[in-house]
Formats: C-alpha cells, structure tokens, sequence
C-alpha cells in the first residue's frame, strides 16, 4: 500500500517536471525557469534564515487559523447538530453568511485586528470557520438515528454517547473538510500575506516577482505547494490512523 | 416479566398504539406481528423504554419502566453495529459502560464471539462482514450485557432465506443455552411459529388477537406437519391485517 502510495506520487511528480518542462521550452526561459534550476535554487533557499523565516511566519498563520476554525467549527457544528433549539436560531444565520465573499470584509477585519498577524489570522479563520460548521453539522444530521438506538439501549451516557459514537462518526466529514482547508487556507493566506507584512511566501513571491527575480519567485510557489502537501499528507495519516474502517 | 397496562402513544392525531394490554411470562418468547404500519416496532419501543407513552404503563419483573433498562438488549432491523469498531469493540462497548475490568470483559466478548463462531472475525469492521454475519455481532453485542429481556425488531428481515434459517437456528440454541425473556417483531409467520411460545397479533394500533403457541422453539418442529397448521392458524387470524 505505501509503496503503491509512494509510486503513485513519484509519477505524478515525474508528469509535473516533465510538464513544467514542455512550458519552459514552449513559451520563455524567464517566465517559466527550468525545473532543475528552480529545484537547485529552493534548495539552496532553504539553508538561509530570511527563506526560513517566511516559511515559519506563513505556517504559523495558516495553522493558527486552521486549528481555531477546525475546533471552534467543530464544536458549533456539533452543538447545532444536536440541538434542534440551537439549530434554529443559528443555521439560518450560518447559512446566509456562508456564501458572502468573507474577504469583502477586509477593511472592517483591519479596522478591528490591525494590520498585523491577527488580521491575517482572522480572515483564514473567518473563511475556514463556516465551511467547517456546515460541513461538520451535516455530518451530525447524517448519523443513522439507528446508531442513537443502539446506544440508548447499550446504556450509554451523554458523554459515552459523545466518545464512541457522535466523533468517531463525525471524524470522516472533519477529515475531509480539513482537507479542503488546507487548500482554501493556502490561497487566503497568499492573498493576506501580500498586504502590510515583509514576511510570509505570500510576501515573497510576489516581492520576488516585482523585483523580476522569478527563480526566486517560482522558489516561493514551490516551498508555498509543498507546505500545503505536507497538511494533506498529515491529513492522509490521520485517516489512516482514525478512518481505518472506510 | 413483561407487562402492560393501558399503553395509548399518539403522533399528532394518529393512535400509534390504543389501550395496549399484555404480560409475557419469564423465559418464554413472544412474537408480535402484522401488517406495516400497525404499531408493532411502537410497542417494541415502548418496551424498551425508548418511547414516552400518552398513556398506560410497562412493568418489567414488577418495576414500573421509566426509561432504558441497563439489562434490556435490543437488536435492529438495519445495521445497528458501529461501523467505527471493530467486531471485538462492538461487542466489549457494553460492557465498558458498565465500568467491567478490562480482563472481565475480554474474557466475556472472546466467549460469545466463540460461540457464535465469529472469532475469527473479532478485529475486523462490520462492513467486512455479511449481513448475516453482522445480525450475529448483534446479537453478541445484546446478549454480551446478559440481559434478562432481549427485544428483537424485525432481526431477519434484511437476509435471505438461508441465512434467515440458520440465524433462527442460531437464536434457538442460543435461547435454550442462555434463558431469557424475548419479545420480538416481525413480518415472517414461520418465524413467529418457531421462535414463539405466544404470538400476538396487532391491526389499527391494536391487539387482535394472542395466540400460544405449543411448537415454539423446537429445533423439528418445521419436519411436522402440525407446524404449517399453527402457521395458517396465525395466518387466518391475521386475516385482513396480512
């Protein structure tokens, strides 16, 4: 399995560097650099601090926002799941605010967090949040009301019921929105990273790009996708290790 | 063991359940069948403690019901099993909400899963399993609590008929290894004239009729001639309710 897990990755990559290579011939060695040189250059990047310090700036934003979404998600996801009271004075809310463009909202989330790392924070968290709650109260709604049966009749407590069956149903649909986190939260991040900061890839990249360095700036977008495959990789081995029965 | 009094359960203006009244011996199975919709899973719930009734109530071994009996097991129609635990967790979660020493209760699921010849199975997933295969977790799960009163809803209505077979076979022997008092719902005459000491018939909400049943749980009796008979008796009585 992980050796199959493993081929497959090495052959999608093969098909990405081959692609990236046809682009390079295709249209202009300066706007697409070579691959090889591009690899050469991110690894050379990655031994000095100031390269460093955007990595570190950047997945302390993003994890900082996706932890805050995905529990605080979680649990009003969970609460309006369950309490049909709850659920009708706050899924009606939930669910018009969901399709607003959150980062309309920007110059209000400046006004109130600065312009600092909380602003940035906020606006991942503000955009991961809702997908969470919707996706996790779903995932609530889903759950076979066999299963509440089942456990009445087994005796469970209300924290018992908790532990053994609503979180190990909901953990598939968390999962899966962590999932898409991660990929919503990589390209927020970017966008909130290219005002009022001089740190973070989102910074980098385009600094890099203004500055008509685009070695250096493809080095960005290559640390920027590899940040994000390693959340997908740690969300892999959570399901591995919580879904093992799917 | 089993009675009650007067049980009436209304959904808006539709009596599920009207002026029930029935006792169930100890050790002895009961059969409650008719047609869809006449209030016999409602009964059964009500039995179970699951169920708020309008009005009436349920004594079991002489204490008044008020809700979830922790010595009631209770098998579904559909997949009741957890699909997150393995066979082994499934049938051990009873016991660990009764706060059981982990040594206990292993030696308890290793057992009943030895018994019901699925240990070879206990650290697989349900849907690893057949469907039969599956109704025999549940059963392990239901009767791993040692319960004095099993109710059963519907427990074969989702297997074909081999498996059916051998799954009441399984219930028999398992009922005279382990006496127990057991109500349970079903659709399947034969069923009912094989796993039941009584059968009771519902229409509308309400009893129609109960009948003893002199054939129940007698591993031959589908060899014998007088078990057809007793099965068209009880399909007379259903009459117009079939």
């Amino acid at each position: 399995m992980i050796r199959k897990n493993i081929y497959d990755l090495f052959s999608g990559l093969i098909f990405v560097i081959f692609f990236w290579y046809l682009l390079h011939f295709i249209i202009d060695d300066r706007i697409i650099p070579n691959p090889l040189n591009t690899i050469t250059n991110t690894i050379n990047l990655l031994f000095t601090w100031g390269f460093l310090k955007h990595i570190l700036y950047s997945s302390y934003r993003l994890i900082t926002a996706v932890f805050l979404a995905l529990t605080m998600g979680s649990l009003l996801g969970i609460l309006i799941g369950l309490n049909i009271r709850l659920e009708k004075l706050l899924y009606p809310v939930i669910y018009i605010l969901f399709p607003v463009p959150k980062a309309a909202f920007m110059p209000i989330i400046f006004v109130l967090f600065g312009l600092g790392d909380s602003s940035k924070i906020f606006l991942i968290y503000l955009i991961l949040f809702f997908q969470i709650v919707v996706s996790v109260h779903n995932a609530v709604k889903n759950i076979p009301k066999e299963y509440y049966i089942s456990a009445a009749s087994l005796g469970l407590s209300k924290k018992e019921l908790y532990k053994h069956i609503i979180l190990p149903a909901i953990i598939p649909s968390i999962l899966t929105s962590l999932r898409i986190c991660v990929g919503i939260g990589i390209a927020v991040l970017f966008f909130a990273e290219t005002y009022a900061t001089k740190f973070g890839l989102g910074y980098y990249i385009m600094n890099s790009w203004s500055l008509i360095n685009y070695l250096n700036m493809y080095s960005g977008i290559l640390v920027l996708s590899g940040m994000g495959f390693c959340l997908f990789s740690v969300v892999d081995v959570l399901e591995k290790k919580y879904v093992k029965w799917k | 063991m089993v009675s009650c009094t007067d049980l009436s359960l209304r959904y808006d203006e539709f009596f599920a359940i009207k002026n029930i009244n029935i006792s169930i011996k100890k050790n002895t199975t009961c059969a409650i069948i008719g047609k869809s919709g006449c209030g016999k899973t409602t009964l059964l719930h009500s039995i179970a403690g699951l169920k708020k009734l309008d009005s009436g109530i349920v004594r079991i071994n002489n204490e008044l019901l008020t809700g979830i009996r922790k010595s009631t097991g209770f098998i579904l129609q559909n997949d009741s099993l957890f699909p997150w635990k393995t066979i082994y967790d499934n049938v051990a979660l009873g016991l660990i909400v009764r706060n059981k020493n982990k040594c206990e209760i292993e030696e308890l699921v290793i057992d009943i899963l030895k018994e019901l010849e699925l240990l070879d199975h206990k650290d697989k997933y349900p849907n690893q399993l057949s469907g039969g295969q599956r109704q025999k977790v549940a059963i392990a799960r239901s009767i791993a609590i040692k319960p004095d009163l099993l109710l059963m809803d519907e427990p074969t209505a989702s297997l074909d008929e081999i498996t059916k077979e051998s799954f009441q076979k399984l219930l028999l022997n398992l009922l005279k290894q382990h006496p127990m008092t057991v109500v349970f719902v079903t659709h399947d005459i034969e069923e009912a004239v094989y796993l039941a000491d009584s059968i009771i018939i519902m229409e509308d909400g309400k009893i129609k009729t109960t009948i003893d049943n002199s054939l129940g749980l007698e591993e031959k009796s589908r060899d014998n001639l007088e078990f057809y008979k007793m099965c068209l008796n009880v399909r007379a009585s259903l009459g117009e309710s079939l």
